[in-house]
């Protein structure tokens, strides 16, 4: 080994002064043409995003940018493309949100109106509510930051999904007072934006504050909305309503005492999805809920 | 002539000092340029110039699996004379470096088997996004080969047994591969050794009469005079008795801890009754899977858990044990070995009669085994054919050839009503039925601390009452540091989801029409799934744990005073209530 070594090194040295460069050659990456036409720049620059090479994204967005004119759409687009990569690439200590807001505020103040603008300023609360591990966001601020988007967009889905987060906060505490408050704030919303795509999301607060107020008949009731409501994701095979039908039946039988509503949804389960995991529950809790209707009966005919 | 010849021995001797010199060199690059020759040769070999060559990927180094990939691809040739299929077969051992290099060097097969465990999950989700071809949009048409048959002009992903739930990647919201399997776990037997020791012709089915033939085996010696075991195990099949024999005593504790309502015990579910008083180690469901643990592990040859796979197949193969688990990976092998020495029988996991006077009260129903396909290919991005790569795998993915597939590798179909091998029969999974609902670990300290004591517990060397009462203490506090690591891993991912809606909203965005639609849908329901309601759940959680249920000793699907009430006056006077 050490001869051949050194037969290799003094020896034909010449050798590998040749090959050295083929081999330098051979590990270096070409260097990559970006294109010219914005839209190509854009869909690459998200792939990267998405894929997680963040720094490429970055150069593609910056590109992007560069090739734009100011408040056209590629150019916000672009924009947006940066300070959301800045904003939201990990690990989280790459991230830098302080040029992820200044490039949100750009697009706020060069189009205002545009769709883009929404989308920035939902990001910007965003960026208060979502904190380092070990640290608690302040409500406050957060709460205030989702005012803003709601305020400025209301009928945009970026100002109904900050009404949606805005909500969850009082939910969340599971205490009476902000419990009610946001109750009357959601049921509002549902009567105001029935045809929302947020309305369902809605329900959903609803029934969990219905339960932290034990009024589990409203809750089963918003539950039922909440389904009706839903939209499906037709391409995928684990959003689908068998979850649903077992927490509505399970809700009804063991929370809102209905059988009548918690029989229908088992059954529901058990014909819609045969082969599922919690179908032979489904009929074990309607042989339960016959046997204490027959125990109860029992009893109310034992009675006086 | 006399000056050629001697400029000829001059170049002679010069060459010859040249080798003498160089011949490392000189060695190396011969062994290279063969190499190159012989690769070139062999590629040469397998399909003519000018042909379409795919190359398949895959870690079944069982003879049967190439055999019958290799039948697929000559009758795939039939109809597409063009198309050479080459298996590049890797060892399970070495398939991650082997993956990862030839997906990183751009050399990858066209079709690439994927998942192998060896591989942790984020790496593999990490090649899907970036080597391997979505298949959603291929998932929700048609396959074209099952023309003509009941199967015609449905979905791929419903022509699937498991809906191709398996090969669905919920991280990036699709389908990453096609499943051409399932697999199933049962007992294997030697009905010859049974019948000399037991006298039995078929083994018991019901859970007491198998323990007591077992029991009749090991009193038995051969002729040598070791005894005879019962249950070839090692630390390989352990999970398996647990899973489909033993666990499913637990489900009774569903109604003490599914706090979220979806049909499920989590492990920090599990750990939030337990805080809350609902659970516990004396909760007797729990004291019954611990109590059959141990009288199936008393069966089992001394020292099993530190046994690997192949030590409990050499006992079951060399006939000193008579029963052994394992699934129908090794179905065809085990009988090959068996082949002129015994006949194999199949049984399903034996299981307490209801009226079993320990086990009988927790038994609410058979075992329920989730169907999920295996033998998952994934098409490369560097494919230079993904059209043909794509119908390859539809071919292979049709009701005919796929029965045509696992008939020869001996492997259950993966397509509905494709026929199976009757040895097989007794591996379809059972879809109807209870499952497990014990998770008694949050990771960390806690799950170290339980593995060393259940180890203990396996060998019989601490009894169910020192396990209680030295884990559940600790459990109960320390796990109350694993639990909020929970809380913060969680938190760290909410941050990983916002970057993937994120992602999601900029398809959105981008796309129009009905695609822009579809990513809308998408965004509006993972947000709703990853963001708003986890948070309040683990609200509801730290909740139970400071200040218990509601109700006290009543779990979420248990009935209160108030319910029963409601439900009684109901029957009294129907809509009053």
């Amino acid at each position: 080994m050490k001869h051949l070594l050194y037969s290799l090194w003094h020896r034909d040295f010449w050798l590998l002064l040749v090959c050295l460069p083929l081999l330098v050659g051979s590990g270096c990456a070409k260097e990559e043409v970006l294109s010219t036409d914005p839209k190509v720049l854009l869909d690459a620059a998200w792939d990267d995003f998405r894929l997680a090479e963040y720094d490429l994204a970055l150069k593609k967005f910056a590109a992007c940018r560069d090739l734009t004119e100011p408040a056209t759409d590629e150019h916000l687009l672009a924009l947006y493309g940066l300070a959301t990569t800045w904003d939201l690439r990990q690990p989280m200590p790459d991230q830098d949100d302080a040029r992820a807001s200044e490039l949100y505020e750009e697009i706020l103040a060069t189009a205002p109106d545009h769709n883009l603008a929404a989308w920035s300023q939902l990001a910007l609360a965003r960026m208060n509510h979502l904190v380092p591990v070990g640290k608690d966001p302040d409500y406050d601020v957060v709460r205030k930051g989702y005012e803003e988007v709601m305020a400025q967009f209301p009928e945009h889905f970026a100002g109904q999904e900050a009404f949606i987060y805005q909500n969850a906060i009082p939910i969340m505490t599971l205490e009476p007072g902000p419990t009610e408050e946001a109750l009357a704030s959601l049921e509002q919303f549902i009567a105001d934006h029935p045809d929302s795509q947020f309305v369902s999301m809605a329900y959903n607060l609803c029934a969990i504050g219905y339960e932290t107020l034990g009024r589990y008949d409203d809750q089963l009731a918003a539950r039922l909305k909440e389904l009706e409501t839903l939209e499906l994701d037709p391409t995928s095979p684990f959003i689908d309503n068998s979850w649903r039908y077992w927490q509505i039946a399970t809700t009804a039988e063991f929370l809102a005492g209905n059988f009548d509503v918690a029989r229908a949804y088992y059954q529901l389960l058990i014909d819609e999805y045969p082969v599922d995991v919690r179908t032979y529950s489904a009929e074990q809790a309607i042989l339960r809920m016959a046997a204490l209707e027959a125990e109860l009966q029992a009893e109310l005919e034992a009675q006086p | 002539m006399r000056a050629f010849l001697a400029r000829f021995y001059v170049g002679c001797r010069a060459i010859g000092a040249f080798c003498a010199r160089s011949y490392a060199f000189l060695a190396i690059t011969a062994v290279f340029l063969w190499s190159v020759v012989a690769m070139i040769s062999y590629r040469a070999k397998q399909a003519p110039e000018g042909a379409i060559v795919l190359r398949i990927g895959h870690w079944q180094l069982e003879a049967s699996v190439r055999e019958a990939l290799n039948t697929m691809a000559e009758e795939y040739r039939k109809l597409h004379p063009n198309v050479y299929i080459v298996q590049d077969a890797v060892p399970e051992m070495v398939y991650p470096q082997w993956t990862t290099t030839q997906l990183m060097g751009g050399t990858a097969p066209d079709i690439l088997e994927v998942g192998l465990g060896a591989l942790p999950r984020h790496l593999w989700l990490q090649y899907y996004n970036r080597y391997c071809v979505a298949m959603s949009k291929y998932a929700n048409e048609p396959n074209p080969y099952n023309k003509g048959t009941d199967l015609e002009g449905v979905p791929l992903r419903t022509t699937f047994k498991d809906g191709m739930r398996g090969t669905y990647i919920e991280e990036m919201q699709e389908y990453m591969a096609v499943p051409l399997s399932q697999f199933g776990v049962r007992i294997f037997y030697n009905k010859d050794l049974l019948k000399q020791l037991t006298g039995l012709d078929e083994a018991p089915g019901e859970y007491r009469a198998f323990i007591r033939a077992c029991e009749t085996i090991r009193e038995h010696r051969d002729e040598r005079g070791d005894p005879f075991i019962a249950i070839a195990g090692s630390k390989y099949h352990m999970p398996m008795w647990e899973y489909h024999m033993i666990e499913h005593l637990t489900y009774p504790a569903l109604r003490k801890g599914d706090f979220n309502r979806d049909g499920f015990l989590g492990n920090d579910e599990s750990y939030v009754a337990v805080r809350a008083g609902l659970l516990g180690f004396d909760f007797p469901p729990y004291k019954a899977r611990f109590k059959m643990l141990r009288e199936i592990t008393t069966q089992f040859q001394p020292g099993f858990t530190g046994l690997t796979r192949d030590e409990a197949v050499f006992l079951f193969a060399q006939q000193k044990a008579v029963f052994m688990t394992t699934g129908t990976w090794d179905a065809r092998g085990l009988q090959e070995q068996a082949r002129g020495q015994f006949e194999v029988g199949v049984m399903d996991f034996p299981l307490p009669s209801r009226d079993d006077p320990e086990y009988g009260p927790f038994i609410e129903g058979p075992l329920f085994e989730q169907a999920y396909g295996g033998f998952p290919f994934a098409i490369t991005r560097t494919s230079e054919h993904f059209d043909v790569a794509l119908d390859f795998l539809l071919f292979l993915a049709s009701k005919k050839q796929n029965e045509q597939l696992n008939q020869i590798i001996g492997w259950i179909p993966s397509v509905k009503g494709a026929a199976l091998d009757p040895l097989l029969t007794a591996f379809e999974p059972h879809l109807h039925g209870v499952y497990k609902a014990f998770n008694p670990d949050l990771g960390g300290e806690s799950w170290l601390r339980w593995m060393q004591l259940y180890s203990l517990y396996q060998v019989n060397q601490i009894s169910y009452e020192d396990l209680a009462a030295e884990y559940e203490p600790f459990y109960k506090k320390q796990g109350y540091k694993d639990f909020m690591e929970q809380q913060r891993d969680w938190r760290r991912g909410m941050h990983k989801n916002e970057e993937f809606l994120a992602g999601i909203r900029a398809m959105a965005l981008l796309k129009e029409g009905d695609e822009s639609e579809s990513y809308w849908v998408k965004y509006r329901s993972q947000t709703a799934q990853r963001q708003v309601t986890p948070e309040i759940n683990r609200a509801r959680q730290m909740r139970l744990i400071e200040h218990g249920p509601e109700h006290a000793d009543l779990g979420p699907y248990e009935y209160t005073p108030s319910v029963r009430a409601k439900v009684k006056a109901h029957l009294k006077a129907p809509g009053t209530e």
